[in-house]
């Protein structure tokens, strides 16, 4: 017991990492902001696609809906150039600001609610990282003071949250394809592959001449998401299971056209990575 | 707790990751027939999404909120004939129906009018069609 206390109140665990995947979300919230202001009629304009009922949410609510319940497109204009300004600012800055996170993550909740109809896994998966990552620093520092200690417990904590979540996303996700007959039967890749939905027009062609593969594939893919929280661990073969994720995503971002989603699944993989050289700054 | 906690994120054990749990069995097409400036307009706004948009200019969220809201309706259709179904007026058409309208309204940057929908659903495995149909 001891032990795990000095793991989360000693010193930063995963410095690298934690440093790495903020200015990454940074970077991947600056492009969202690009995409929402390129599609900002249809997302949140005078064409907005996402359907928006009135009714009173309540004081405590109301601060996730300040979009979703506003008649004033402008609003979201707003919004969206806070969390562009705010992103930009937080990347370039070498210190992390606690504040400045939590509004971000306030401001992107909002958006993400807005347009509920055009989700994908990967915006609620965007809100959660924003929430958790906001405890992790970027900045390292000596102190002994009871701020500096929580700092530490709460950068360490947020840490392994962000890892559970991943690991969460892939559990639930496998329990879900272990009670379905088309995952277990080795038909899921093929089915999806002929849907023209998630799929390009020379895969929907010519799924049927390469239908062995995708029941290959379907396995494949059911045994990463069952193993993934185990897996992962296993230093030797990190890499490549880690690489193997990546190009798993990248299919899903460029030829099933999830393209957000495919991304910010790239960049959690970050977390799990072992850098060779640490911060190595210890108390 | 859970009540309000709920909107601003997604608890561990409330979450529900599926991701592709069912997969796709059915490819969806919707006829669009209307008005613009009473001049008489078809499209099919899912294949447009799909062939004349990129990740930039929104083929993701347009497919998403398309095909998602055709599930939707499609699962809760009311059986009139062999292979012929009726819209069920509830919210998911009414979802369908709104995003339908807004992405033609966009499209002809004016208000279209008299729309009627046809929604083509095709199995994907059989390659039978059935049809859903409500105006």
């Amino acid at each position: 017991m001891n032990k795990i206390i000095t793991y989360f109140f000693d010193s930063y665990r995963k410095q690298r990492n934690a440093h790495l995947f903020k200015n990454l979300l940074y970077v991947f919230l600056a492009v969202k902001c690009v995409f929402w202001l390129l599609n900002f009629d249809i997302l949140y304009g005078e064409h907005a696609i996402s359907l928006t009922y009135n009714s009173s949410m309540g004081f405590f609510k109301n601060l996730a809906y300040l979009i979703y319940s506003s008649k004033n497109s402008n609003l979201a204009l707003l919004f969206i150039y806070a969390t562009l300004l705010f992103s930009l600012i937080s990347l370039f800055n070498r210190k992390s600001c606690l504040a400045l996170d939590l509004l971000i993550y306030v401001l992107v909740l909002n958006l993400d609610i807005r347009v509920y109809t055009t989700s994908t896994a990967g915006e609620s998966l965007l809100v959660n990282l924003c929430f958790l990552s906001a405890w992790l620093r970027k900045e390292f520092g000596h102190g002994n003071g009871v701020y500096d200690q929580l700092k530490i417990v709460l950068h360490n904590v947020s840490y392994y949250a962000l890892i559970l979540q991943v690991f969460i996303l892939y559990g639930y996700s496998a329990l879900a394809k272990w009670y379905d007959a088309d995952w277990l039967s080795g038909e899921a890749v093929y089915l999806t592959s002929k849907s023209f939905h998630f799929s390009r027009s020379f895969i929907v062609d010519n799924a049927d001449s390469f239908h062995f593969v995708t029941v290959i594939t379907t396995y494949i893919l059911l045994a990463y998401q069952s193993l993934f929280p185990l897996l992962v661990w296993i230093k030797k073969i990190k890499p490549y299971f880690l690489f193997m994720g990546v190009i798993m995503h990248l299919y899903i971002a460029f030829v099933m056209g999830l393209f957000f989603f495919g991304l910010i699944m790239i960049m959690t993989y970050v977390l799990f990575y072992d850098f060779k050289k640490e911060f190595s700054i210890k108390k | 707790m859970d009540y309000y906690a709920i909107n601003y994120c997604h608890p561990y054990f409330y979450q529900d990751w599926r991701m592709f749990t069912p997969c796709s069995k059915y490819n969806y097409t919707i006829y669009a027939i209307y008005e613009v400036h009473h001049q008489k307009h078809y499209a099919l706004p899912i294949q447009e999404v799909l062939y004349q948009h990129n990740a930039l200019n929104g083929r993701e969220f347009l497919n998403i909120s398309l095909t998602n809201s055709s599930g939707f309706v499609h699962t809760n259709a009311i059986l009139i004939g062999n292979q012929l179904y009726g819209f069920k007026k509830d919210k998911y058409y009414e979802i369908l129906r709104h995003v339908a309208i807004q992405y033609l309204n966009k499209k002809h940057k004016s208000v279209i009018e008299n729309l009627k929908m046809i929604l083509e659903v095709t199995d994907i495995q059989t390659r039978q069609k059935s049809y859903l149909v409500g105006e």
